[in-house]
């Protein structure tokens, strides 16, 4: 693994090296991007996110992707982008084709764009990956659950998208309505959760986003909501085959973010529901998934900025009554710190100090029974170390 | 009179000030001499640039072509018309670049850029203020 590693990255500098230089295809400049990441994780409680943490800390903390893009005219464009991870036991170098589009702008306030199609969701849904774009190694997991990537992170399908400004003084509203088709990994955290009889789970998705950038310089609001009719098959070591459609599931998400000079602060709040069906029939189940954090980040100079977080979420199973509302929890408290070496590498060193571990049994976010064999503690303390190369 | 005729004074020379910093404590901007545009608005520019408009004001293509991001021209131009530092602006083009939403006007060399310029009707660069621009519109930028 170290070996592919260091190749890589001898590519990833071969490749700037040839970026620098203007690729051009059909007489059109061809931009080609990449990136590469690597982190470890030590905790002091439980295993957290499918890795053997609790020992001597893990490495298995890995992600990279590369994309190209051509501007075939002023108002088209086409790209994609490859990405692949391996965390603990998810992504397992399964390569995946992270987005694949075409987009034609007709005009500032309205533009289409198909393929595989990165999903408007909250502030950083569509870029919840890209290490090098955020103060913090790992996003909130209330609201950016990295085992759950496939759930939120694109469909294949198509977008309408578009600004528009309110009247000349009342900042922009930037618009996208989309509608496509989910397919999950194999090697997601639902896949994890429910093991070898995992057959598949996926749908119909549609939704929207709408953000103001407000004539406040700096602020930025929003809302998002994601509807989805779910279809997921498994076996659950019988020999039958259960599959489960969703009855009602939806996704709605509240944001807010302000920039002012070095600070930046962010809040979000989500609430995922899903309400099942089990193979037609009266029977299935409910999950009721709420999330919020309170974030802030200063960069104090060129080349360090500092972070902190405060993230909660609950898991409620309404229709159980035998298990409490809000039973299943994780509340973090984080700080980080991030430095940039120049413009392509940042280090960043993380504690997060975690009170619960969610519902391990029930719904995939960060603690799993199966790694975990000797119980689950109440509270877990994790360091969290990551760098990151980007061209 | 004479405190009329130094106020006189003093206005020219903020005024020549101001149109100096308008084109930048180290930029100016230049278009290909067929572009009839002899001045263009600060926020035009922005658009241009972040490629929230593929026109200039009267409708004539626009083909924005950046200078890398550690130029010190880069910077100078970015704090003034986007009001940010190139780091921040590059921070949003990253963004862009790997959601796949859009991508960054080409990332030029400045004599390279001129080039562009030179050669393509519909395009835009700024390069530094002492620039050799022989063949090409400078054009002033307004508030």
């Amino acid at each position: 693994m170290k070996r592919v590693l260091v190749k890589l990255l001898v590519a990833c500098a071969c490749v700037s090296t040839v970026w620098a230089q203007d690729l051009k295809l059909f007489n059109r400049d061809v931009q080609v991007h990449g990136f590469v990441s690597q982190g470890f994780v030590y905790t002091d409680g439980n295993n957290w996110l499918t890795m053997n943490t609790g020992d001597a800390g893990s490495a298995r903390f890995t992600d990279f992707g590369g994309n190209a893009s051509i501007q075939i005219t002023s108002k088209f464009r086409i790209g994609a982008q490859i990405y692949d991870r391996n965390l603990g036991q998810l992504g397992k170098w399964h390569p995946q084709l992270d987005w694949a589009v075409a987009t034609y702008k007709f005009k500032p306030w309205l533009g289409i764009r198909g393929g595989k199609v990165k999903t408007a969701l909250g502030l950083h849904n569509d870029t919840q990956d890209l290490d090098f774009l955020h103060p913090f190694a790992l996003l909130p997991q209330s609201v950016y659950p990295t085992d759950v990537r496939d759930v939120t992170i694109a469909h294949l399908g198509g977008d309408a998208f578009g600004d528009v400004p309110v009247g000349e003084k009342g900042g922009t509203i930037s618009y996208t309505v989309y509608a496509g088709h989910r397919s999950d990994s194999r090697y997601g955290g639902y896949a994890y959760l429910i093991g070898k009889s995992f057959n598949r789970m996926g749908g119909l998705q549609y939704g929207a986003d709408l953000r103001w950038a407000t004539p406040l310089k700096g602020l930025l609001v929003g809302i998002s909501r994601l509807n989805e009719n779910l279809t997921a098959q498994y076996s659950a070591g019988t020999p039958y085959e259960t599959t489960l459609k969703s009855v009602s599931n939806w996704t709605n998400q509240y944001y807010a973010q302000y920039t002012w000079n070095k600070l930046v602060v962010e809040t979000e709040y989500r609430r995922y529901y899903l309400n099942a069906s089990a193979n037609g029939g009266p029977f299935g189940f409910e999950t009721d998934v709420r999330g919020w954090y309170v974030a802030g980040s200063y960069q104090i100079t060129k080349h360090l900025q500092l972070g902190s977080y405060y993230s909660r979420y609950s898991i409620g199973v309404p229709e159980n009554y035998l298990i409490p509302s809000g039973t299943g929890h994780d509340y973090d408290k984080v700080v980080t710190m991030r430095v940039d070496l120049n413009r392509f590498v940042n280090i960043k060193v993380e504690g997060h100090f975690m009170d619960g571990y969610g519902m391990p049994d029930d719904y995939p976010n960060g603690f799993y029974s199966v790694d975990n064999p000797q119980g689950l503690k109440p509270k877990t303390n994790a360091l969290v170390i990551k760098t990151s190369f980007k061209f | 009179m004479k405190l009329s005729r130094i106020t006189y004074v003093v206005a020219i020379v903020l005024l020549a000030s101001a149109n100096v910093w308008a084109q930048g404590g180290g930029y100016k901007i230049v278009v290909n001499p067929s572009n009839p545009a002899t001045s263009i608005s600060r926020d035009d520019v922005a658009r241009i640039f972040l490629k929230k408009s593929t026109k200039f004001p009267d409708g004539r293509g626009a083909s924005p072509v950046d200078l890398p991001v550690n130029s010190p021209v880069r910077e100078s131009f970015s704090k003034n018309i986007h009001g940010k530092p190139a780091s921040a602006v590059d921070a949003y083009w990253q963004q862009q670049i790997f959601s796949g939403r859009d991508i960054p006007p080409a990332q030029k060399s400045e004599s390279a850029a001129l080039n562009f310029v030179r050669s393509n009707e519909n395009g835009i660069a700024y390069v530094s203020a002492g620039a050799d621009t022989g063949g090409m519109k400078v054009i002033t930028v307004a508030d």
